[in-house]
């Protein structure tokens, strides 16, 4: 083996629309990321991912430590072998802190979920996901792309053309697909009803996560959503201020993830090798396998997880009988 | 003729321990509430009723369904829709057609209270039955510390599971024990039984985090999730003032010595809400600012979904916050909250906190 002085990071973000991937070395510099979409299988996605990396960088480098975040994060964490499993707002936080050590405000919004991270000092002091509705969210948008046949890329450029946009009611998707169907019905074009879109979109973020929170400059929106230019320019219109968007804003979860994994690895005093399975992981076999628990009427949906038919992880149960995990 | 009451976390068992007390040999203990307890109580209460009375009318099913024909429940006269309840419960179960005797124990009417209470005792005595509420109100004392320790010890375990275990055998200890001078050994048995049983590591500098909010949602590990145990499992010392005492224990409430924590945050509260509200609202602000004064690193504030006092006081409380430079988490919760969200909610919480005292030590 090689002995390199260069130590290279792993950070793997899997929510419900997109899978990343991102590898920083020792000095948090991005070398290289993946952008894929989940498509509702996790575990193809992560390997997929891997194998794409593994394209872009070359077998022959070597992961000194391995974080996993994302909704997916646990799943994700035992399919990889990460040294560490985070929680999505330490990660994009810690992201964001990398490239702009001044952020106060951090917004980010995915597929289905909506974060607002206010930070004071380089310390995370408040945060705030939306709770019982995921209007507003990535999903959203991208299911009335392909309603309206526009390839969500073109989404927000789309916005941008517009001059007048229509009001739509952005309290619940339901209501704001309604209000769509309708102004689409009466005639307006495109282009202002995708503007409408976008901007109640931005004003039922901030009524909704952005409420009672002291959003300060300089602000920085992050996370697939920030691909839209219409929803920037919403932003900018409402909060009145400029919106900074990072330059990797849609792997920022998995640059986080890579930086907690340096951080993991760097605060033990003794070096320790990564529990990162190796760039083998897509030719590996992954099993999931389900069943019903019929020991109590909870009725625990367990999971099983299989690497090699090796059974690697297992959980679920509300007790705990059937949990083998660490 | 077979006693019962709806389940409501450890509080069960001091109903149990008060039902054992009054010579009842027929009573039927509810089960924790499961999954099917949600869908039972969904189906048949209006859909924006609050959760917990969802959750209440689907236990009450499940014991009408064991054969139980008289049913505990206490009535309140609350500022919100728990004065309902009762009544409620009433018109639903008869409509579903069950036969049973819906027993209130009118709080807010001592000698309405004990009238009823000694309906239920059969052939015991005035003063045996208030002897029996009196054991049943001690109990509750011993097991409210053994919750405490419980949350205290799961944050430092050694051995991930070992503090529940030695709860759940203090808890039944608590239950089983009679006689006024065992019972009185019994805070010094349980300490014992903690310190003998769970190793703990003793380096640990663990956060501590108050949890308050609406009761039900605060002392129903069904619907919050676990997330005393939660927490606990990310290595936080957690502790709740919202337990029965403050009703139940009348020891303490005619103790004109003795400073009650609710007391004392509805008084800190008035500059933020003056009035009642009904639910916790008040206590829920006040705590706030008690938990800040000694010293705690942060408080969750608990609440059921279309809860009205808790959503006033959780649009208060960033207020409160700010000014006094306190973290406070508001979480809702239904009965189909998932479970990842609120993971990511507790685990985003404790590494604010962590960071913010590491920060704060630099």
């Amino acid at each position: 083996m090689t002995q390199s002085v260069e130590r290279y990071y792993l950070g793997v973000d899997v929510g419900s629309i997109s899978t990343n991937l991102a590898v920083i070395d020792q000095s948090k510099e991005l070398i290289d990321s993946v952008y894929l979409r989940t498509e509702g299988r996790p575990v193809n996605s992560v390997q997929k991912g891997i194998k794409l990396m593994r394209d872009k960088i070359g077998e022959d480098l070597d992961i000194s430590g391995a974080g996993s975040t994302g909704s997916a994060r646990k799943l994700t964490g035992v399919i990889v072998g990460a040294d560490i499993v985070k929680n999505e707002i330490t990660a994009h936080a810690l992201a964001s802190l990398h490239y702009n050590p001044d952020i106060q405000t951090v917004m980010e919004i995915g597929g289905q979920d909506s974060k607002i991270i206010i930070i004071r000092n380089s310390i995370v002091v408040d945060f705030a996901m939306n709770t019982v509705c995921a209007a507003g969210t990535g999903s959203f948008l991208d299911m009335q792309a392909s309603r309206l046949d526009i390839p969500i890329e073109n989404f927000g450029r789309l916005a941008l053309k517009s001059e007048n946009a229509v009001s739509i009611a952005g309290r619940c998707t339901v209501f704001a697909e309604s209000d769509m169907i309708h102004k689409q019905q009466l005639g307006h074009p495109t282009e202002d009803i995708i503007k409408g879109l976008c901007e109640a979109l931005a004003r039922n973020y901030l009524n909704n996560v952005g409420k009672g929170k002291d959003i300060k400059p300089p602000i920085m929106f992050q996370g697939g959503v920030a691909a839209n230019a219409g929803m920037r320019e919403a932003f900018e219109k409402y909060l009145e201020k400029e919106i900074l968007i990072p330059e990797y804003y849609d792997v920022m979860g998995a640059i986080g993830a890579a930086i907690l994994a340096q951080e993991d690895k760097e605060r033990k005093k003794k070096h320790t090798d990564s529990k990162f399975f190796g760039w083998d992981i897509p030719d590996m076999k992954f099993n999931t396998t389900g069943f019903e628990c019929d020991g109590c009427p909870n009725i625990c949906e367990i999971v099983e997880i299989r690497k090699n038919e090796e059974l690697i992880a297992r959980w679920g149960s509300r007790c705990g009988k059937w949990d083998v995990a660490d | 003729m077979s006693l019962s009451f709806p389940y409501l976390g450890t509080f069960s068992y001091v109903v149990e321990a008060i039902a054992k007390g009054m010579n009842r040999k027929d009573i039927i203990l509810p089960h924790e509430p499961t999954y099917k307890t949600k869908q039972l109580g969904s189906r048949h209460a209006s859909e924006f009723v609050c959760t917990p009375f969802k959750m209440l009318l689907g236990s009450l099913i499940e014991v009408l369904d064991r054969g139980a024909y008289q049913i505990i429940f206490t009535l309140f006269v609350d500022f919100c829709r728990l004065g309902y309840y009762s009544p409620l419960f009433k018109l639903i179960l008869d409509d579903l057609g069950y036969d049973f005797e819906l027993i209130d124990l009118d709080w807010q009417n001592k000698p309405e209270f004990f009238r009823n209470f000694k309906k239920l005792t059969g052939d015991l005595s005035a003063w045996q039955a208030f002897q029996a509420f009196r054991v049943g109100w001690i109990k509750n004392r011993y097991i409210d510390y053994t919750e405490e320790l419980q949350f205290s010890y799961g944050a430092i375990e050694v051995n991930k599971g070992s503090t529940r275990r030695v709860a759940k055998k203090a808890f039944r200890l608590i239950v089983e024990t009679e006689r006024m001078s065992n019972i009185r050994k019994l805070p010094d048995v349980v300490k014992k039984m903690f310190e003998n049983e769970v190793e703990i590591d003793k380096k640990a500098n663990p956060l501590k985090i108050g949890v308050v909010g609406e009761l039900y949602a605060v002392v129903e590990p069904a619907i919050n999730l676990h997330i005393m145990k939660r927490l606990n499992d990310l290595g936080v010392i957690t502790y709740t003032p919202i337990t029965f005492t403050r009703w139940i224990d009348l020891g303490k409430r005619l103790n004109f010595f003795k400073k009650h924590h609710h007391k004392e945050a509805v008084k800190r509260a008035k500059p933020y809400l003056e009035y009642r509200l009904g639910g916790k609202a008040q206590e829920s602000i006040g705590s706030a600012i008690l938990y800040k004064e000694e010293g705690w690193d942060g408080m969750i504030h608990l609440y059921p979904f279309t809860c009205m006092p808790e959503i006033i006081s959780r649009s208060i409380l960033p207020q409160v916050s700010k000014e006094y430079d306190f973290p406070i988490l508001s979480l809702v919760l239904d009965e189909h909250t998932g479970e990842a969200g609120l993971q990511t909610r507790l685990e985003a919480y404790v590494d604010l906190l962590d960071r913010k005292r590491r920060g704060d030590f630099k």
